[in-house]
């Protein structure tokens, strides 16, 4: 399928020249062929001009044609006609006397009867033009035909340049669309219908996706926040029935599933309440944030995790390190980044933190993932036997494509790597 | 202490509100914009705890509302939207904290207790319980005058444990008002049980029994007997 694709003008030029050229030629045969009969109809005036002569001179003195040069016409005397004479015609190439260049002469052989006598009569003419004129015809045409062309060329040039800029426009603005960007195309002004359609085509698929989403995204919202009251109060209730002294054991264990679990559905609830928060741009306190300070104070919350998992932490931080994103979200991404990190990691490996040159780097030791590292900040991807949401890393790649910043991972020798850069814009 | 609880969902405001009333607060509930309204109109509250999202007006307004009638009253703002404008907003208006739904029990309990000491302890900065003493100005625990050697992490479960004495604190209540975000329900909570053995370890040092006691491996309880 990887056929060559050409431009749409490219290809009406390419078919309107070939249409002209066969049109030229076309017309160039019919032209000859017109421009053929008239000369042949001179000559044929002139051989016939020239037959009325010899007729004359025949009448007067029929001997006087052994005097007359053979350029003018042959003339024999014959027993009979032969029949159907109404003139034969050949051409053939014969020396000029004069020019001594070789010309094309047309020789006419007819029959004529003077006094009772049959006479055979070859007269030759000069036919030169005739066949000039045919090549004249190809001489005109061609380099009409070829300025024709540079001429469409030159103008296709310029004026698709004016003529599908609103064309590109329009492209360009259907490529660097996102979805939940207000950005209309109804701006791009164009008085050509298809691209006026087209406008108004992509405009109108875009409103209907925008709603989709927006309702889609709504429903999330209320969802997650409707549920929060209820959750609440089981929460409250199972809370309540464990304070109590006279539980059984089992019984215990039973309220305390369900405590454990309505704990995992609230979190569920505020993950993707937080992810829909940063999609609708709620974080707008954008400002240059200093890293390190950030990562410290993360490090040192998050010291008893670390112990109990025997981790040693080696950081190189550049102090005057920042980002230009809402502090907020560093302080989620940095702690989500971390949390991943310490879950992961072996216990007793080392954890690595570094920032320089506008970067970010978490690295940990730990077990290879067990599913396709391209997937890893897909929602819902955990490794396995995690008890998480697996929402925190696709939380970080959220928050990092709302602060312009761009977010890698790899695998290498036993260690995760994952690497925060801001980007090139 | 009066407490004006503001919820539009009548079983958790009736939660709540019992959960105060045991623990010798006079609770009144009101469910809906109006109702809290009139009751700010005619009563005084010392403490007023206010769902944002309710049916009839938006929870915002009333903070300016009390803020007018009676500025004393302290102010605790739940939601169930862990939105970062109406935190702001609330903060600003006048409000002294924020919680977000749902919420443990016993992080509430912590915030209103910390809140109303805050405001009314009159510049005594002291619990005491028996024999136990917590400075909180200095950030300081003792028992019998004998000043308990804490980590900052074990002076702040031992205020937690004590604001919600006799009261089974759930190890993730726990780990979240220690760590807060920091924390998954699904990490380990080994680290929560050093904790209490070295804060247990201090205390039984100091010359007092066991306080703490492990509920159903659910959690733990702050057991002590007011004399």
């Amino acid at each position: 399928m990887s056929k060559r694709k050409f431009r749409l003008l490219s290809k009406v030029v390419f078919y309107y020249l070939l249409f002209t050229l066969l049109f030229f030629i076309i017309s160039a045969i019919v032209l000859q062929k017109e421009a053929n009969k008239h000369m042949h109809n001179i000559l044929e005036n002139r051989f016939e001009h020239r037959e009325h002569r010899i007729r004359h001179i025949l009448e007067e003195d029929p001997g006087k044609f052994t005097a007359i040069s053979s350029s003018f016409a042959e003339v024999k005397q014959v027993n009979r006609i032969p029949e159907n004479t109404t003139g034969s015609y050949s051409d053939t190439v014969m020396m000029n006397e004069y020019t001594q260049r070789e010309n094309i002469y047309r020789k006419k052989v007819t029959y004529m009867t003077v006094d009772g006598k049959h006479y055979k009569v070859e007269m030759t003419k000069e036919a030169d033009e005739l066949y000039k004129f045919r090549d004249d015809v190809f001489h005109i045409v061609l380099p009409i035909f070829l300025l024709l062309a540079l001429a469409i060329l030159v103008a296709n040039y310029l004026l698709s340049g004016i003529f599908f800029e609103p064309f590109r426009r329009i492209l360009r603005h259907m490529n660097s669309y996102k979805i939940g960007q207000p950005d209309s195309v109804n701006p791009i002004k164009t008085s050509t219908y298809e691209f006026d359609q087209l406008k108004k085509l992509f405009e109108r698929m875009r409103q209907r996706i925008e709603k989709d989403y927006s309702q889609l995204k709504e429903y999330t919202e209320n969802m997650s926040h409707e549920l929060q009251t209820p959750l609440s109060i089981i929460q409250n209730k199972a809370e309540s029935l464990i304070s109590h002294n006279n539980l059984n054991p089992q019984q215990a264990k039973q309220v305390k599933a369900i405590y454990e679990e309505t704990q995992q559905l609230s979190r569920l609830g505020r993950a993707l309440n937080l992810i829909t928060q940063i999609e609708n741009r709620e974080f707008q306190d954008i400002r240059e944030v200093k890293t390190a300070p950030a990562i410290e104070a993360h490090l040192e919350k998050i010291r008893e995790m670390t112990e109990m998992k025997d981790l040693e932490i080696r950081k190189e931080l550049d102090t005057a390190q920042t980002l230009t994103m809402d502090p907020g979200l560093m302080d989620i991404m940095i702690r989500n980044l971390l949390k991943n990190a310490i879950r992961y990691a072996d216990h007793g490996s080392t954890l690595w933190i570094m920032t320089a040159n506008g970067k970010m780097r978490f690295m940990n030791q730990g077990p290879e993932p067990d599913f396709d590292t391209e997937e890893i900040f897909d929602r819902f991807r955990k490794g396995r036997g995690q008890k998480t949401l697996g929402l925190g890393l696709s939380i970080v790649k959220k928050i990092c494509q709302v602060s312009g910043l761009n977010i890698t991972y790899d695998y290498q020798e036993g260690c995760h790597i994952f690497e925060v850069e801001e980007t090139a814009d | 202490m009066k407490l004006l609880l503001i919820e539009d969902n009548k079983q958790l405001a009736d939660d709540i509100a019992g959960f105060f009333r045991e623990n010798g607060f006079v609770a009144e509930e009101a469910y809906s914009f109006q109702q809290a309204r009139e009751k700010i109109g005619v009563y005084e509250y010392d403490m007023m705890i206010l769902d944002l999202g309710l049916p009839d007006g938006n929870g915002l307004d009333l903070v300016a509302i009390i803020k007018e009638a009676h500025p004393e009253t302290a102010i605790l703002i739940l939601t169930a939207k862990d939105s970062l404008d109406s935190k702001v907003t609330g903060l600003e208006q006048g409000a002294d904290d924020y919680l977000t739904k749902p919420f443990h029990k016993a992080e509430l309990n912590a915030r209103v207790h910390s809140i109303l000491r805050r405001k009314f302890s009159g510049g005594s900065h002291q619990i005491s319980l028996n024999e136990l003493t917590i400075d909180l100005s200095a950030r300081k625990a003792s028992i019998h005058d004998q000043v308990l050697n804490l980590t900052r992490k074990e002076y702040d479960l031992l205020l937690f444990l004590v604001y919600n004495k006799n009261r089974l604190l759930t190890k993730e209540s726990i780990a979240e008002h220690l760590w807060g975000d920091h924390i998954d329900q699904a990490d380990n909570f080994d680290f929560i049980y050093n904790h209490i053995k070295n804060l247990r370890r201090k205390i039984s040092r100091a010359g007092k029994g066991n306080y703490i006691r492990s509920m159903y491996g659910v959690g733990y309880k702050f057991v002590i007997e007011e004399t």
